[in-house]
């Protein structure tokens, strides 16, 4: 059974086809060639009885008249009957009356007068057969008639032979007919087999098997094709998964990377100014120190903070782009005044850096459009992150800034520089988190490499897009584009009130509303040495109460403070006071913050650390 | 040599059961009572078989022997010697053996069911139906099929088949010799 189930499939159904058609064939022809030799005995029997009663009958005229000589001349007549080698005929007393023998039988046969004395040899070939004499119911005697049988075992025999042939013939038609046959069975094993063996060796399950019939096998087909399908649809969606996978974890391991060197750079450059606070900090406050370098100590440790304090706003800003809470309000903004305020602006910053060999310049069409609908905050920080670069990257040369072009769907600016520029495989990367074109073995410039990350995540939010032109050693053009959405109002004021405050030449009444004392000493070394009456609340409640007994021209309001905060005593004391102007001073930055502060009823607001000369310019301008 | 053994002993068997000497007479009854066998009569009411023998008394006395005990077609067996046929008694068999007056037996029995059988030769051409005589030294005889057809008896071919000759065969061919 083993062998069996080895052999091919082609091969056993041939097997198959041919175990039955000769299977069948053979019980068919031994079952014939039974019949056929019964058949052919009895015909034989029959037809040798036949003859023994007619020569019976014929004899009867003869033996009637006692005629023997005519009585051989009837049994002479077996001369022309097949199978017949002797007849004799006897009397009713069972003598011989005559007999014939054919003469090459003559040595097999004897008659006896006596017709139980006859004696026949070779009796397994010879047969006898009887028949009676008899006419009108008279016994006239006995016909014994001996046939040889040898003739139809000959025919018998070429029967099985010709059965043979037969069998042997159809045999070679049966093979034939397998052979075409099974192809109708295993070619499609086969073929199915074939598919299966590609896919498995080439591994591509977008191959199909095809079959036109319908039958079990097409059944197979169908499901074998479906399998395939799931198994292509599964393979689709893994290897996109694995390409998913492959890139967030190149994504997560690039990330892991940077923020492992913002890690490392953000404690460098925290500390770097931090250092410089603390070691000129120290140096003031030794004896030793000659007076004259006081000053210069303390712009140093001026600039450390400053530098400390943008370092701050851009991890605020990048983890509120990242966290979705930007808000942008759009507004009518004249960018003109804007660009105008940033030139400003950076001549001071300039200066202040001592970059003398570095020119700026404003390229202001002031004939074009100067209103448009967008967040003037938004814009102004992008515009101030590109110029701070170029300020950062540059070292001779020039920076211009301004409009480029102005359509109807879109306004672009641009800064350019004649830094040190970019090499165009960091293009694309420049705008990534804590990128920085230096790295930690050749670092030239500070930074937490957030700027420009978060100018292209707020042009992004204004609907813009921004893009960079560079050539290394030659410098730097950065582009962005905003929404040229069209402004019903031709000109507004400054999204920042001016306000008109006291007379300068009046002694002003200012009350600190400060919970930290170092604040409250802070604020009051910037302003006693201007006309003013100082007084101290260390808590909104107390706020509310120096009010009730004492006349205040400013509040200088902290929001976050102990019993009341800053909004509600500002809400109370405008509600009893409307007069009194409220300046919020708030460490929270954020733009909904300082709207926050503004609905409460405060006048204006300036955020912490505190710029004395913001704080001046609030206090004592017109 | 042989088979005139046979024969010789055949002849033997065929003589009556007294064992008398074989003669042509004996041999004669002999084939006149095979002849019975072979011939059928229309069917009558008469419980006797009449053989009537004209003229050859030799003949009548073996018949009367042979017959005293045997019947044919189981009817009783009546030999009369007489030279005139009785109209009103009619003989199945009639042996003629005086042939002056055969012409008038002749016509006497024409188309009548009456056996006609003579002895002598060339009475077959004058209308006997079967005629006996000797031909190599062996007892033959010959048939007239047309008077045979004629007298409505029926013959069966056994009897025609051992007969040497036919005379006016009925089908239009010539007469057959053995």
């Amino acid at each position: 059974m083993q062998r069996i189930g080895n052999i091919s499939i082609k091969g056993k159904i041939i097997l198959l086809i041919l175990s039955v058609t000769y299977g069948t064939m053979i019980l068919w022809s031994v079952f014939v060639l039974f019949q056929h030799s019964n058949e052919t005995k009895k015909t034989f029997n029959q037809s040798m009885q036949m003859n023994a009663k007619i020569i019976a009958d014929y004899v009867v005229g003869p033996i009637s008249f006692n005629d023997t000589i005519e009585t051989k001349n009837i049994l002479k007549r077996i001369n022309s009957i097949p199978s017949i080698i002797g007849i004799a005929a006897y009397g009713t007393n069972k003598q011989l009356i005559t007999n014939y023998i054919l003469n090459e039988h003559k040595p097999n046969i004897t008659y006896s007068y006596n017709i139980e004395k006859t004696t026949i040899e070779d009796q397994a070939n010879i047969k006898s057969f009887v028949g009676e004499i008899v006419y009108d119911n008279i016994h006239y005697g006995t016909i014994i008639l001996h046939a040889n049988t040898t003739e139809i075992q000959d025919q018998i025999q070429n029967y099985a032979k010709t059965l043979l042939f037969f069998i042997f013939l159809l045999g070679i038609l049966a093979y034939l007919a397998a052979l075409y046959m099974q192809k109708i069975i295993s070619k499609p094993i086969q073929d199915l087999a074939s598919v299966s063996r590609q896919i498995s060796e080439n591994n591509d399950f977008s191959l199909r098997v095809h079959r036109s019939t319908q039958d079990e096998i097409t059944e197979l087909y169908n499901a074998f094709n479906n399998m395939l399908a799931q198994i292509e649809s599964r393979d689709r969606i893994r290897t996109e998964y694995e390409i998913q996978l492959t890139k967030a974890k190149t994504k997560a391991e690039e990330a892991d990377k940077l923020k492992t060197s913002f890690l490392t750079n953000m404690s460098h450059e925290l500390r770097t100014p931090m250092n410089a606070i603390l070691g000129f900090s120290s140096l003031l406050l030794e004896e030793e120190t000659p007076c004259g370098q006081y000053k210069s100590f303390i712009e140093i440790i001026n600039e450390s903070g400053n530098t400390l304090l943008n370092l701050v706003d851009d991890i605020l800003d990048i983890s509120k782009i990242e966290a979705g809470q930007i808000d942008i309000k759009k507004e009518d903004t004249n960018i003109h005044r804007l660009l105008e305020e940033l030139l400003l602006s950076f001549n001071e910053i300039k200066h202040q850096k001592k970059a003398g060999e570095i020119a700026l310049f404003l390229e202001n069409n002031r004939n074009c459009k100067n209103l448009i609908l967008t967040d003037p905050y938004r814009l102004r920080q992008i515009l101030m992150n590109l110029l701070g670069n170029a300020l950062k990257f540059t070292d001779v040369g020039n920076i211009s800034f301004g409009i480029e072009s102005i359509t109807k769907q879109k306004v672009t600016f641009y800064v350019t520089d004649t830094g040190i520029g970019i090499s165009s495989e960091q293009i694309p990367l420049i705008f990534e988190r804590f990128r920085k074109i230096d790295n930690e073995k050749n670092r030239l410039f500070r930074g937490a490499g957030l700027g420009l990350a978060i100018t292209k995540k707020l042009v992004e939010l204004l609907d813009g897009e921004i893009w960079l032109e560079s050539q290394l050693g030659i410098g730097s053009t950065f582009r962005f584009s905003i929404p040229n959405v069209i402004s019903d109002s031709k000109e507004i004021t400054n999204n920042l009130v001016k306000r008109s405050f006291a007379d300068t030449t009046k002694r002003l009444n200012i009350l600190i509303a400060e919970d930290e004392s170092n604040n409250y000493k802070y604020l009051y070394q910037l302003l006693f040495k201007y006309n003013v009456n100082i007084s101290w609340a260390k808590n909104g409640q107390e706020a509310i109460n120096l009010c009730n007994i004492k006349d205040f021209d400013f509040i200088l309001m902290d929001i976050k403070m102990p019993i009341v905060d800053g909004y509600k005593a500002t809400k109370i004391i405008k509600a009893t006071f409307p007069t009194i102007k409220i300046i919020a001073q708030t460490a929270y930055a954020g733009k909904t913050e300082l709207e926050k502060v503004l609905e409460a009823g405060c006048d204006d607001y300036i955020v912490k650390p505190i710029n004395p000369n913001k704080l001046i310019s609030k206090l004592f301008s017109n | 040599m042989f088979l005139i053994a046979i024969c010789t002993f055949l002849t033997i068997t065929m003589l009556p059961d007294n064992n008398n000497p074989i003669d042509e007479t004996s041999l004669k009854v002999a084939y006149i009572e095979r002849f019975t066998r072979f011939v059928e009569w229309p069917q009558d009411s008469s419980n006797e078989f009449i053989i009537q023998i004209i003229g050859d008394t030799e003949l009548y006395d073996a018949m009367q022997a042979k017959f005293k005990t045997h019947s044919i077609k189981n009817k009783k067996t009546s030999v009369i010697n007489s030279s005139e046929i009785d109209e009103n008694n009619l003989p199945q068999l009639l042996i003629i053996g005086n042939i002056n007056k055969i012409e008038n037996y002749i016509l006497k029995t024409a188309n009548k069911p009456i056996l006609t059988i003579s002895n002598e030769t060339s009475m077959c051409e004058k209308g006997v139906m079967i005629n006996l005589f000797i031909h190599e030294k062996r007892l033959r005889f010959e048939v007239n099929e047309q008077a045979l057809r004629n007298s409505k008896l029926y013959v069966n071919y056994r009897l025609m088949q051992m007969a040497m000759r036919i005379i006016y065969p009925v089908n239009n061919q010539n007469a057959t010799n053995r």
